[in-house]
C-alpha cells in the first residue's frame, strides 16, 4: 500500500518537475544574448591582451598590491590603537579582600577589573560588601558610593540600608537596580541581565520597565527591556552558594528541595579546602544529582560552581548558556575536559546546533574517559541530524571498530547503511546493509535494511536505456 | 593562450575533401571558434542555447539568472574548446560543462525564485480552492518542488533530474556526471527518497499529493 503511495507520489512530482518549460525566449530574445555573449567573449579577450601586454603575469600585480594595501591597514590601525589608549587610565586589577576608603582610587571611580577565575571583595565605607567573579568590571560613580556601573560580570550585593533618596543603585548597559538594603546576586552581559534576590527589596528598571522582586525571586532584562520574572530555581540557588562561597543563599534551596540535607550543605561551605568539596558532593548527593559525584570528583570548587550554572541554564531552557558554562568546567579543570565537551555537545545539541554538538562530541570521543562511547553515539546523531553524511558514516564505523561489543551497534550499522546512502557511497551502504541483514535477520531495521536494499537493485530494471 | 590546432585542421580538411553543403556541421562551427572566429560561437549558442536553457532550468529550476548560468556555460565552451577533441559528440560534451554549470551554480549561495510574484501567491491560496488560475497553481508547485530539491545535495539531485525527469538512461548519466553506475543508481534512489520525505513534510504539496491520491481513488 505505501509503495503503491509512493510510485503514485513520486510520478505527481516527477510529472510537476517535467512541466518546468516556460518561458521560452523569443528568437529576437536568443539574438540579444547571443550578441550579449559576443560581448563578453570580446571583453574576456581584451583583458587578456591588456595584461599579456603588460608583461607581467597578472598574479604578481594583484599580490603587489594587495601587500601593499594589507601594510597600509596594519599601520592605519597601530595608530588608531595607540591613540585610543592615551586617554584610558589603568584599571584596578582586584584580588582577595579591598577596603575602600574616602578619596582613594575605587572610590574616585577608576575602573576596577577581577580577572578570571578569581574572586574579590570590595568593602565600602558605608558598609556595602561586593563580591565578584572574575572575569568582571565595575566602577563606582566617583565621589558617590552608593551607584557601581557593572559592565560585565558576576556579583553579589550586600547592600547596607540607605536612607532614601541617597539609595544604592547598580547601573549595568541592560539596566539598572534600585537596592533598599539587601542580599543579591546580579549577572551582567551584554546580551542578558540576571538578577536574583535573596533578602530585602530590589527593583529592576529596564527601557523605563520596572520589576520590583521579592525575596526567592529572579529577574530577568535583554537588549529590549525586561524578559520576566519567576522563582529562582535551587539550581540556581546552590550555584550562586557554591560560586561565592555564602552557604545561606544555598541552605534555602535545599532546605526547599531536601530539609535533611541542609546540615550537611551548611558545614560544606563553611569547611575549609578540599574537605569543603567532599562535603559539598555529599550534599548534591543527597539532592538527586548522581552524576554530579562523577563528575565533581577531583575538580575545583570555580569548576563545580560551572556545573551547576550549567544545571541551572539548562533546567531554564537556556541551552547556549549551559554550553557555555559547560566550556568553563573544561578551562578551570583540564582533566575533566573531555566531561566538559560531551556536557557542552549535548546543550549545543539541544540549542539546536548539531553541527557544533557533532564537532564537540568528537572530540570528546577521541579521549579514553569514561563518557567517551556516549560521546561518539552523541557525534553520530548530531553529523546525522546535521545532515553531513561523511562525517556521520566516519564516526559510525569509528564506533564500530571502536566498541565491536558496544550496546548500540546494531543502530550504529543500519546508520552507517543510511549515512553512507545519503553521502552517495552505495557501495559503501550496500555492503553495510548486507552486515546488518546477515547479523541481525530479526533486528529492529530489519523490514527497512531489507526495502532499501531492494529498492535500490530495482533502481537500473525499471528504465530501459534509449 | 596557445591552442593545439591539429584536431581542428584535421575536421576542417575532412569537411572540405567530403565537399559538404547546406547547414554548417557542430565540428566545423567548433573548428572556425577554435580559428578565433566568434561568429561561429555565436551561431553555437544559438544553436544549442534552447537545449542548454531547459536543461538548466530543470537542474537550478526557474531562477532570475537562468540566462546568465546560460552565458556562462558558452564562456566555458569558448575557454575550453581547444581541450575539445571532437572523439565525442559536441552536444554530449555540451552536456557535460551544462550539467558541471548547474552543480557549480547549486553549490554557490542559491538565487532567488521568480515564478510566483507575492501578490499573485495571496491570490492562489488554498491549493484546492476553486477558480483560482491553474497557470499560478502549477508555478506554486513548482516553486515549493524546486525549494524542497534545494534541501537535496546537488550531487543526488542532478542525478536524479537527469534520469527522472530527462529521461537519461544510468548509464547516459553516469557518463554525464562523471561517475560509476552504482554510485549513480544511489544518487537516485536517495533523492527519490528524500524528495518524496521531503515533499511531504510542505503542507502545499501535501495536501496537492493528497488530494489527487483522493480523486483517483474516487474515480
Amino acid at each position: 500500500m505505501n509503495r503503491a503511495r509512493d510510485k503514485r507520489d513520486m510520478e505527481r512530482l516527477i510529472a510537476a518537475l517535467g512541466s518546468t518549460d516556460s518561458d521560452e525566449p523569443t528568437e529576437t530574445r536568443w539574438e540579444l544574448e547571443k550578441r550579449r555573449l559576443l560581448a563578453r567573449v570580446c571583453a574576456e579577450e581584451a583583458t587578456a591582451r591588456r595584461w599579456q601586454a603588460l608583461g607581467q603575469p597578472p598574479i604578481r600585480w594583484v599580490l603587489g598590491v594587495a601587500g601593499l594595501c594589507g601594510a597600509a591597514a596594519t599601520v592605519a590601525l597601530v595608530v588608531v590603537l595607540w591613540v585610543s589608549r592615551l586617554g584610558t587610565p589603568t584599571p584596578l586589577v582586584l584580588s582577595g579582600i579591598y577596603s575602600a576608603v574616602a578619596d582613594d582610587a575605587v572610590m574616585s571611580g577608576a575602573l576596577v577589573t577581577v580577572e578570571a577565575q578569581r574572586q574579590a571583595v570590595l568593602r565600602l565605607p558605608d558598609g556595602t560588601s561586593i563580591t565578584a567573579l572574575g572575569p568582571t568590571a565595575l566602577h563606582l560613580d566617583a565621589g558617590q558610593s552608593a551607584t557601581v556601573h557593572l559592565n560585565e560580570g558576576r556579583i553579589l550585593a550586600e547592600v547596607a540600608p540607605h536612607p532614601v533618596p541617597s539609595r544604592f543603585a547598580i547601573i549595568t548597559p541592560l539596566g539598572e537596580i534600585a537596592v533598599h538594603g539587601t542580599v543579591f546576586t546580579v549577572d551582567a552581559g551584554s546580551q542578558r541581565l540576571a538578577v536574583r534576590l535573596y533578602e530585602g527589596k530590589v527593583e529592576l528598571i529596564a527601557e523605563e520597565q520596572r520589576l520590583m522582586l521579592a525575596p526567592g525571586q529572579r529577574a530577568e532584562a535583554g537588549p529590549k527591556g525586561l524578559i520576566g520574572l519567576s522563582k529562582t530555581s535551587g539550581l540556581e540557588q546552590l550555584a550562586d552558594a557554591v560560586s561565592f562561597g555564602r552557604r545561606d543563599l544555598g541552605v534555602f534551596a535545599i532546605h526547599a528541595e531536601s530539609p535533611e540535607s541542609e546540615t550537611t550543605m551548611d558545614s560544606a561551605l563553611s569547611a575549609p579546602g578540599s574537605q569543603a568539596l567532599e562535603l559539598a558532593k555529599q550534599a548534591l548527593g543527597q539532592k538527586a544529582y548522581p552524576e554530579t559525584l562523577e563528575l565533581l570528583s577531583g575538580i575545583d570548587r570555580s569548576a563545580a560552581a560551572a556545573y551547576l550554572r550549567g544545571r541551572a541554564h539548562e533546567a531554564l531552557g537556556q541551552h547556549r548558556e549551559a554550553a557555555a558554562a559547560y566550556t568553563e568546567i573544561g578551562e578551570l579543570s583540564p582533566e575533566r575536559e573531555s566531561e566538559s565537551r560531551y556536557l557542552s555537545a549535548n546543550a549545543w545539541y539541544d540549542a539546536g546546533e548539531p553541527a557544533r554538538a557533532a564537532a564537540l562530541a568528537s572530540l570528546a570521543a577521541v579521549s579514553d574517559s569514561a563518557v567517551a562511547p556516549s560521546a561518539l553515539l552523541l557525534a553520530i546523531k548530531a553529523w546525522y541530524r546535521a545532515e553531513r553524511w561523511d562525517e556521520a558514516s566516519a564516526a559510525c564505523d569509528q564506533y564500530l571498530t571502536k566498541y565491536p561489543t558496544g550496546s548500540s551497534v546494531e543502530a550504529v550499522l543500519f546508520r552507517l547503511a543510511e549515512a553512507a546512502g545519503y553521502g552517495g557511497e552505495a557501495e559503501r551502504s550496500r555492503e553495510a546493509l548486507e552486515l546488518y541483514l546477515r547479523t541481525y535477520p530479526q533486528g529492529e531495521h530489519a523490514p527497512q535494511a531489507q526495502e532499501l536494499l531492494g529498492i535500490e537493485r530495482s533502481i537500473s530494471e525499471r528504465r530501459p536505456g534509449p | 593562450m596557445a591552442r593545439d590546432y591539429s584536431t581542428v585542421t584535421k575536421v576542417i580538411q575532412h569537411r572540405t575533401l567530403a565537399g559538404r553543403n547546406g547547414p554548417v556541421s557542430d565540428a566545423e562551427l567548433v573548428a572556425r571558434v577554435c580559428a578565433g572566429d566568434s561568429e561561429a560561437l555565436g551561431e553555437l549558442f544559438l544553436r544549442h542555447a534552447p537545449m542548454v536553457r531547459r536543461l538548466l532550468t530543470r537542474i537550478i529550476g526557474p531562477r532570475d539568472d537562468l540566462d546568465d548560468v546560460v552565458q556562462d556555460v558558452f564562456l566555458q565552451v569558448h575557454k575550453s574548446i581547444g581541450g575539445f577533441r571532437g572523439e565525442a559528440r559536441f552536444t554530449t560534451w555540451l552536456h557535460q560543462l551544462t550539467v558541471y554549470a548547474g552543480y557549480n551554480y547549486l553549490r554557490r549561495p542559491r538565487g532567488r525564485y521568480v515564478l510566483v510574484e507575492p501578490a499573485d501567491l495571496e491570490r492562489v491560496g488554498d491549493p484546492r480552492s476553486v477558480g483560482e488560475p491553474e497557470r499560478l497553481m502549477g508555478q506554486e508547485t513548482l516553486r515549493r518542488l524546486y525549494i524542497v530539491l534545494d534541501r537535496i545535495k546537488p550531487k543526488k539531485r542532478i542525478a536524479f533530474i537527469l534520469y527522472a525527469v530527462e529521461g537519461m538512461s544510468v548509464a547516459e548519466v553516469a557518463k554525464v556526471v562523471g561517475a560509476s553506475v552504482p554510485t549513480v543508481k544511489s544518487r537516485i534512489w536517495f533523492a527519490r527518497r528524500e524528495l518524496l520525505k521531503k515533499a511531504r513534510l510542505d503542507p502545499y504539496l501535501a495536501s496537492l499529493l493528497e488530494e489527487l491520491g483522493c480523486d483517483e481513488s474516487s474515480t
